[in-house]
């Protein structure tokens, strides 16, 4: 690794960029929602903002002074998978987040568009996917084409952090002690190998935990990709909410597969549950793990059980992204991750219950999770995409 | 070739209802005789053939029944208001024009439409996707190809056929699959009103059944072989509660007794499908409307899923 990790701000940073964890059922999703905006204009295609958005990130690498061998080494320890060279014009992926672990409702097609991205950024050429899993090729080929001018840097503004209260030091906290210690729980979640290996060390580049395989992805990658879909969505005609409902189905699909595989895994049960008297402290419990994962630093406001849930986010990786691409919004629901991750945070103890270990697959999330029974509203009040200090969201039942 | 669809219309009944629309419009029945003599000149002139409406039965192509509705409905003043307080079958004496304009407003239940996408998917081995992710992808792809947004918060929707076309392209897009004969057979009845702006046919071989066909359905005429079957279907009582009882277990709800299922059901059926049942009763009898219906009136109230009920018809509970 060219660089190691920094941890500012509740974010996580390699070669300066934030970095983010996700799961790859968040992938899967977000990816399948940016191709809905296929035909919102004329020249525009879903495909080409995937690719080129994973280009212009790894050409702010390289003007960082990595490598190619850089970025293939941060591709692999990201969890990307790894890259194998098969001749001067081609590469496979033998090992690959999105070829292997993602997947598509709709009809299958060459989808390892961030793959394609970031050899095109790598290579400053043209990359074309020839081969995918997808559509039940052995592996994921990629092939060179003609050279290609460098893209223009999406992060044209300054990101607006701000300081980060203490756990209950903030106005308006309703909450003010849990027996969770939040701060052994992120130093520990720190020591976990989350990370993908190279085959060197018997590694394929792949990042498999808590039940689902993760990615410590590019949090710009999501933000610029989410954005310039539900921005052109919108701008034709799409019904602003509906979109919106889009891009929070994915968080709550992440929510499901990963806040749910954390909860049931053994090591939340050793490090964590012998933390928890109450179902307030579960949320603390869950929270603090969140904020190992460079989501922002979350805050917890206030908890209803059963009713109501009140989360703070300062510095949240899509506020800060948002403001880092776009001037300031005039609207205020734009963390769509986070609000489909409150509300699937609610969903988890209050529509479930995730301390009783349900045992979590497809089915229960189709019949029970995802169910609109005992569905939970879900409402962001404050944004830092519109200029407020955090953002605050509000699930309520 | 598409074979040539043809109708056996029940003409007693087709009359007896023509003269309650009359009735509740405050008008004086027409003595049937009479109808069908009127109706027979007037469908002569209009069609260019005869017709003799005086016997029980006649059975006739799509085209003469459309004719034939358009006729009484002229004829004896069977009109769309005429049936105010029946908003479905008022839209059927209404439909044939619409159908004949190709202006036809489908009615798609959203059950059956979740259900019918998990089912194909099932059929190719691939997972079912829950209806919040089929409503918002589905909505979103149709807003942007037909610049106008569905309504997914109602049990329904309003569909014209250009609309419905849409629909079907979206589906193997986003879903990886096709509905057989396109989702128009999944409609039902035409809706009341609403006009859509936009039309164009749907090919003809995935029309399942006219509006007419439909209407006389209603009115009590029997239907050929080529279209949908009425008939009821048997639900085993006892291997329905253990089917609710052993999918929960599965699924990890917290227990209900035997009897609370029972009593829960009964009382939902009789509530929204209006049907006096007595959960005790070893069998009970449903249409294959009112077994969609059921299955989704499980799935609020159990917070599991039958898509049809398929699965409990005299076959061993889902897994």
């Amino acid at each position: 690794m060219k660089e190691a990790p920094e941890y500012q701000h509740g974010q996580t940073f390699l070669g300066g960029l934030s970095h983010v964890y996700h799961c790859n059922h968040y992938n899967a999703h977000l990816q399948m929602s940016v191709l809905l905006a296929e035909g919102v204009e004329d020249g525009f295609d879903p495909r080409d903002l995937l690719r080129d958005s994973a280009t212009r990130l790894v050409q702010l690498l390289k003007q960082r002074g990595y490598s190619q061998d850089d970025l293939r080494a941060e591709f692999t320890w990201c969890g990307f998978g790894y890259f194998k060279d098969v001749t001067a014009d081609q590469v496979e992926t033998p090992g690959s987040h999105y070829g292997q672990s993602t997947y598509l409702l709709g009809a299958p097609e060459k989808s390892c568009y961030f793959n394609a991205g970031y050899l095109r950024g790598m290579t400053d050429r043209l990359v074309t996917e020839t081969a995918c899993r997808h559509m039940k090729a052995r592996t994921d080929v990629f092939e060179f084409g003609a050279p290609l001018p460098p893209l223009a840097n999406p992060l044209v503004n300054p990101p607006p952090f701000t300081p980060v209260p203490a756990r209950f030091g903030f106005h308006g906290c309703e909450i003010l002690s849990t027996p969770v210690d939040e701060d052994q729980i992120v130093a520990t979640v720190a020591t976990l190998p989350l990370y993908g290996k190279p085959p060197s060390e018997q590694g394929d580049g792949l990042i498999p935990a808590f039940g689902v395989v993760l990615a410590n992805h590019y949090a710009d990658y999501y933000n610029l990709i989410s954005y310039e879909a539900y921005r052109r969505m919108v701008s034709a005609g799409v019904p602003a909410d509906m979109a919106r409902e889009v891009f929070a189905q994915c968080g709550h699909v992440c929510a499901f597969n990963t806040f749910g595989g954390i909860m049931e895994s053994p090591e939340f049960h050793a490090l964590v549950v012998p933390m928890c008297n109450r179902v307030e402290d579960w949320v603390h419990g869950m929270v603090a793990v969140i904020n190992a994962l460079g989501w922002g630093a979350w805050r917890v406001e206030k908890i209803t059980p059963g009713k109501e849930l009140v989360i703070r986010i300062y510095n949240s990786y899509e506020g800060i992204g948002y403001r880092r691409l776009y001037p300031q919004a005039t609207e205020k629901q734009l963390s769509f991750l986070a609000m489909g991750a409150v509300r699937g945070l609610a969903h988890l103890f209050w529509k479930i219950d995730i301390r009783e270990r349900p045992g979590l697959n497809q089915d229960f999330y189709f019949d029970v999770f995802n169910s609109q029974q005992g569905y939970w509203n879900v409402e962001q009040t404050q944004s830092i995409a519109a200029g407020d200090e955090f953002d605050r969201i509000v699930a309520w039942k | 070739m598409n074979p040539v669809k043809t109708f056996r219309i029940n003409l007693p009944t087709l009359f007896e209802r023509v003269n309650e629309r009359r009735r509740e419009q405050g008008l004086a029945p027409v003595e049937p005789a009479v109808m069908a003599v009127r109706a027979s000149i007037k469908f002569s002139i209009r069609q260019q053939k005869h017709m003799n409406l005086k016997g029980e039965e006649v059975e006739i192509a799509k085209e003469d029944a459309d004719a034939l509705c358009e006729t009484l409905g002229e004829l004896f003043n069977v009109d769309l208001s005429l049936a105010e307080n029946n908003g479905t079958q008022a839209a059927a004496a209404r439909a044939p024009a619409d159908a004949a304009a190709g202006e036809a407003t489908w009615v798609l239940p959203l059950f059956q439409f979740y259900a019918a996408i998990n089912r194909e998917r099932r059929a190719k081995g691939l997972h079912p996707v829950e209806p919040a992710v089929i409503s918002v992808r589905t909505g979103i792809k149709f807003s942007i190809m037909r610049r106008r947004t569905l309504n997914f918060r109602e049990d329904k929707l309003l569909l014209s056929e250009a609309d419905l076309q849409v629909l079907d392209s979206i589906l193997p897009q986003q879903f990886d699959v096709a509905i057989p004969g396109g989702l128009v057979a999944l409609c039902l009845l035409p809706a009341a009103g609403a006009r859509p702006s936009a039309a164009s046919p749907v090919p003809a071989g995935s029309r399942r059944q006219g509006f007419l066909a439909r209407f006389l359905a209603l009115l009590g005429g029997k239907r050929n072989a080529a279209t949908h079957h009425t008939h009821h279907y048997t639900l085993d009582t006892s291997n329905l509660l253990l089917s609710i009882l052993t999918r929960r277990a599965y699924l990890g709800h917290k227990p209900l007794t035997p009897d609370k299922v029972k009593d829960r059901c009964g009382k939902a059926l009789s509530a929204v499908l209006e049907l006096a049942v007595d959960m005790d009763d070893e069998k009970i009898a449903l249409t294959p409307e009112q077994i969609d219906a059921f299955a989704d009136i499980i799935r609020k109230e159990f917070e599991i899923m039958f898509e049809d009920l398929d699965d409990l018809l005299g076959k061993k509970p889902p897994k």
